[in-house]
């Protein structure tokens, strides 16, 4: 199956991935690499959180999280979407993982993000059975994107503070579905 | 009169920016790597440019090994420096650095950063070219000198360094 992000159409929003450069989430540098020349694989690590950083041009509605599903699936998957101060603003709370090779869509309740302010979206999964469409990109090159990890954070916790660096070279498909405002 | 609402460029507020970025900067195909700095006291200047107010609070290197002292800085379109952090020890990590906040209006900056010896930092992939993207060098230029005399790269060495919009992370 070829992964191609979906256009926006009518009566909805655009979405925002962590694998291309809009609205900066995570990796402009993998606008350039592309996550189509990633590929399945089992995360990382049980009830690990990975994060990545994004903003926003103008007040926008977020109301919808995507994650690109590997060959396999397996236990239950959390989304959600934290401030800078690490305060949960929305979650999917844990849902089974569905779909394999395929777009997984977990609907979130509508939540307004604004410009000039520090977000970011989270994905964790609780088991290492489950596969995500990812890049290996390298642990340390991830970190230097600003890509932040925490053990012990299924589901999302909140607040969730004291993250760490990168620690595997993993870099997951995740889209953000929202509106302006 | 129609007054249109005034967009914010996300990137401002990103944790961490940096040589990295495209549209902003640097960035090469495939993986960035640790590697040998091309030239003790040499320093290399990278385009970046900044679209909406954005603070700077702290600048980093992805250091490589433990050889030599790295210095970090950001310069003015002018060649004047705004901000440098004088020579911190290199380490296979990342190194923070604060400094004192600043609030960069928008508009086109060099990235600078210079290397006491060979010591390691990771720079973007070999096969890109500096020269076509702008990047410029100084040799004798550690500490990172006050005012910036920059020539053409001579060499494909991006390194990746940048600063940091928070104080700390999450």
């Amino acid at each position: 199956m070829s992964y191609v992000a979906p256009s926006p159409v009518a009566g909805r929003g655009i979405t925002v991935w962590t694998s291309g450069d809009t609205y900066g989430v995570g990796a402009f540098c993998l606008a350039t690499i592309g996550l189509d020349n990633g590929a399945s694989g089992v995360w990382p690590a049980a009830n690990r959180a990975l994060l990545f950083p994004f903003g926003v041009p103008s007040v926008m509605t977020a109301y919808k999280i995507i994650v690109g599903n590997g060959s396999a699936v397996s236990g239950n998957v959390d989304v959600g979407i934290y401030d800078a101060a690490g305060t949960l603003l929305v979650s999917s709370g844990s849902t089974a993982q569905a779909g394999t090779t395929a777009y997984q869509e977990f609907d979130i309740t509508n939540t307004v993000l604004y410009p000039g302010r520090l977000y970011y979206v989270a994905l964790a999964l609780d088991n290492i059975v489950g596969a995500v469409r990812r890049v290996q990109y390298g642990a340390r090159n991830i970190e230097h994107l600003g890509v932040r990890e925490k053990a012990s954070a299924f589901p999302l916790p909140n607040p969730l503070t004291g993250t760490s660096g990168i620690s595997s070279s993993y870099y997951p498909m995740i889209g953000i579905e929202m509106v302006a405002r | 009169m129609t007054y249109t609402s005034r967009s914010v460029d996300p990137s401002s507020v990103l944790p961490l920016m940096s040589t990295l970025h495209i549209y902003r900067g640097i960035c090469g195909d495939g993986l960035p790597a640790s590697s040998v700095w091309p030239s003790a006291n040499r320093a290399i200047y990278v385009p970046h440019v900044v679209l909406s107010p954005t603070w700077v609070r702290r600048l980093w290197f992805a250091g490589g090994n433990t050889t030599g002292n790295v210095d970090v800085g950001i310069y003015r379109q002018d060649g004047s420096r705004i901000v440098s952090t004088g020579a911190i020890a290199n380490a296979n990590a990342l190194v923070f650095t604060d400094v004192t906040d600043i609030l960069l209006p928008p508009g086109a900056y060099w990235i600078a950063a210079s290397q006491s010896s060979t010591g390691q930092v990771y720079r973007s992939a070999t096969a890109f070219a500096s020269r076509g993207q702008g990047v410029c060098e100084e040799e004798s230029a550690h500490p990172l000198p006050a005012t910036m005399t920059p020539v053409v790269s001579s060499v494909d060495y991006v390194p990746i360094v940048g600063y940091s919009t928070i104080a700390a992370e999450l």
